[in-house]
């Protein structure tokens, strides 16, 4: 059993190296064992900073702290075993290729004999629900076929396999559908109450949590100590009132099926996208949902069916290029359809945020000074003025996500296809994202998003349903 | 079976192949390679694809042994620095059969491996670092993932209006590949380093690899080819041996 462990800051603070400002600074508080705690904050206000700071894993090579940082009274290095990290993204968290020997993982590291790391493989696996009578999986299941909830399971599993007194969770119910949020909600849940250890969670969806934790620790936008027993916060979003008026069709399918290569294509309902409109595709995890984005995008071609190109986005194209978008070159595709990927880290291409922008408008050769203030007057909407020279990647989750959005958007293309915009956003960068989506709408564009956030949901226009998996013969 | 032991059982039989330069030895070889192969019942995996890989490559060797090989024998076709000879066309026949000899069998062996099983045994039985070994394993794992991130790249660039085709873009795409690599292989050791990797603590493994008398049977087997491709070669008056320089 997990002895739960107290943390301690004490003038805390750790900079980034090559970074002006540091990214927590002044951070005092003390988190008593068992505690189970939210911690709160802006989009990049450095949470997952502190998070890999607890957890030993943010290297002396990469900044500089000054301070104190304690687990357990001691500094975080010498307690790894203490520390259970699971991190936002599921995909770099599976280690090994079958999941009984991924959750041993972390037991072998520290030299639990094999009948106990056996006997804990199970008891961790079953504690999150992944296997147990009437699962599908198994310790053999290879890890490769488990969806993005499961995974995020199994590194949960993995984690407390080991029995960490302190379980440092980085918004963990990332890009999943309803179903797979609240079943990794219920697993933490089981977890915390069975073993009794201290918990720190970050989510921008804090709702879910709320009958499990004790306490709030907000911090503020500099990465300072806001509050430490905060409110719980409440989603507070200004939601936009719906009086778009629809105008031409500008993309339709009819009998689509999409697919990516080497997988089974799916069947999605028909489509009638109008300039002036948002349109929004929900389903669970795996209907098909980025499929049918990356088709409609002009990335991927369709299966079979057909996609019909209306007007607005004829103009200029060639008449063998119509049939489909994804037979236009790209430099015609990027004055048409903005697309913004699920992961955004996937489709930056420059060095700076500024330059990420202005790619479309170089490309669509707009000119230079023209150029220059569009960009400037899109980072100042999102909110990313002071990033304008910051490669990217060093970006927080909520911020590549609204830098992806502005870059695919800023030559107002009659089709923005835009898949989650709202993860990972705080009240007020949420409000950012859907005033422009709406702006892009009202400015006549055809929005189409995919979206599992009910807010978001409440302010569109159309909303179809994808029902999973339909294969087609 | 452990893993180690068809790896170690083609391994030896490719170095006496590797060694030798002569039909006899070659023609030997294959012909026992194609015996004992599908006897280790390994559940052979990209049969095909592995097969065209290894027969491209013993084409190219041919074609380049044929065109500028040392030329021996009557002259077929003397076009500059191309000499074609009935001796090269022999050379290039030998050159495509030595490679088949050595790549085909490790390289089908090694795609029916069982990566964590290997890693095991190298731990336990061949007493490697086990640091080293789990850090090539998971790499390993990660290379199936490239082929996803290159293409979502190429989606990349063409949804933010650069062109798909051409050198450049290629370089371009190449190079965000390797970052992307290097992005995924630090995330991924992050979590293993959360997860109590690469500690100063001793380590345990929750799989045991065992090595069977059927383990050696399988090395000796190999032994017994290598044994049979010298032994005949010399019976026969052709063992020869390659010359470097």
């Amino acid at each position: 059993m997990s002895v739960p462990v107290g943390v301690e800051a004490r003038d805390w603070r750790w900079q980034f190296s090559g970074r002006p400002q540091p990214a927590l600074h002044d951070l005092s508080f003390s988190i008593a064992p068992g505690e189970r705690i939210l911690l709160s904050g802006p989009s990049g206000c450095g949470k997952s900073t502190l998070l890999m700071a607890l957890a030993a894993v943010l290297g002396a090579d990469q900044g500089t702290e000054t301070g104190l940082l304690l687990v357990n009274d001691s500094a975080p290095d010498a307690g790894r075993r203490l520390t259970g990290l699971v991190m936002q993204d599921p995909e770099t968290q599976v280690i090994m290729e079958r999941v009984g020997d991924d959750v041993a993982f972390g037991c072998e590291n520290f030299a639990v004999p094999r009948d106990e790391t056996w006997r804990r493989v199970h008891a961790s696996l079953a504690s999150v629900g992944l296997t147990g009578p009437g699962l599908p999986v198994t310790i053999d299941t290879p890890t490769a076929i488990l969806s993005g909830g499961q995974k995020q399971r199994l590194a949960l599993a993995g984690v407390i396999a080991f029995e960490p007194g302190l379980l440092l969770l980085d918004e963990p119910t990332a890009n999943l559908d309803p179903q797979g949020v609240l079943d990794v909600v219920v697993a933490v849940s089981r977890v915390v109450r069975e073993t009794g250890c201290t918990l720190i969670v970050v989510d921008h969806n804090p709702a879910p949590w709320e009958q499990l934790l004790t306490r709030v620790i907000a911090l503020d936008s500099s990465g300072g100590l806001a509050s430490e027993s905060a409110d719980y916060p409440r989603v507070n979003r200004a939601r936009v009132p719906v009086t778009r008026v629809p105008g031409d069709v500008v993309i339709s399918t009819v009998n689509l099926s999409v697919g990516r290569p080497g997988q089974p294509a799916i069947s999605v309902p028909d489509l009638t996208l109008r300039a002036g409109t948002i349109t929004a595709l929900s389903g669970i995890n795996g209907s098909g949902k980025s499929t049918l984005s990356l088709t409609l995008g002009g990335l991927l071609p369709p299966r079979s069916g057909e996609i019909i190109v209306g007007a607005p986005l004829r103009h200029g194209l060639r008449p063998r290029q119509v049939p489909s978008p994804h037979l236009w070159p790209a430099r015609s595709l990027v004055r048409r359809v903005g697309s913004v990927f699920q992961s955004p880290e996937n489709q930056f291409v420059q060095p700076t945020a500024a330059s990420e922008v202005g790619l479309a408008l170089r490309v669509t050769g707009v000119k230079r000074h023209e150029a220059a203030e569009r960009v400037q007057s899109r980072l100042e909407l999102m909110g990313l003025v002071d990033l304008a020279s910051a490669h990217p990647f060093t970006l927080s989750g909520g911020q590549k996500r609204r830098l992806a959005l502005v870059s695919a958007t800023v030559t107002q293309p009659g089709l923005v296809v835009v898949d989650e915009p709202t993860f990972g956003q705080d009240d007020d960068s949420w409000s950012d994202v859907v005033t422009l989506l709406d702006e892009l709408a009202r400015a006549g564009s055809a929005v189409v998003i995919t979206t599992h956030d009910p807010d978001l949901l409440a302010v569109v226009d159309h909303i179809v349903t994808l029902s999973p998996m339909v294969p087609v013969a | 079976m452990n893993p180690l032991a068809p790896i170690i059982a083609t391994s030896i039989v490719g170095l006496v192949v590797l060694v030798s330069f002569d039909p006899v030895s070659v023609a030997v070889a294959l012909v026992c390679q194609a015996i004992a192969l599908p006897w280790l019942r390994l559940p052979f995996r990209r049969t095909w694809p592995i097969v065209g890989i290894v027969a491209v490559s013993a084409i190219l060797g041919a074609m380049g042994t044929a065109l500028y090989g040392r030329p021996s024998g009557e002259s077929l076709l003397n076009w500059g620095p191309v000499h074609v000879t009935t001796g090269s066309l022999d050379l290039a026949v030998l050159v495509a059969l030595r490679i088949v000899a050595i790549a085909l069998p490790g390289a089908l062996v090694f795609a029916a491996t069982n990566l964590t099983a290997l890693a095991d045994s190298l731990t336990q039985i061949a007493r490697l670092p086990s640091r080293f070994v789990a850090g090539a394993l998971s790499s390993l794992r990660m290379m199936s993932l490239l082929s996803d991130d290159w293409r979502t790249m190429g989606y990349a660039r063409r949804a933010r209006g650069l062109a798909a085709r051409g050198p450049r873009q290629f370089a371009g795409q190449s190079f965000a590949l390797f970052v992307r690599a290097v992005r995924r292989g630090s995330a991924l050791a992050t979590t293993m380093e959360a997860r109590g990797f690469g500690g100063q603590n001793q380590r345990s493994w929750s799989r045991v690899s065992v090595w069977r008398t059927r383990d050696w049977l399988v090395v000796a087997g190999g032994c017994l080819i290598a044994s049979l491709v010298v032994g005949i070669s010399v019976v026969t008056g052709s063992w020869e041996v390659v010359v470097f320089g």
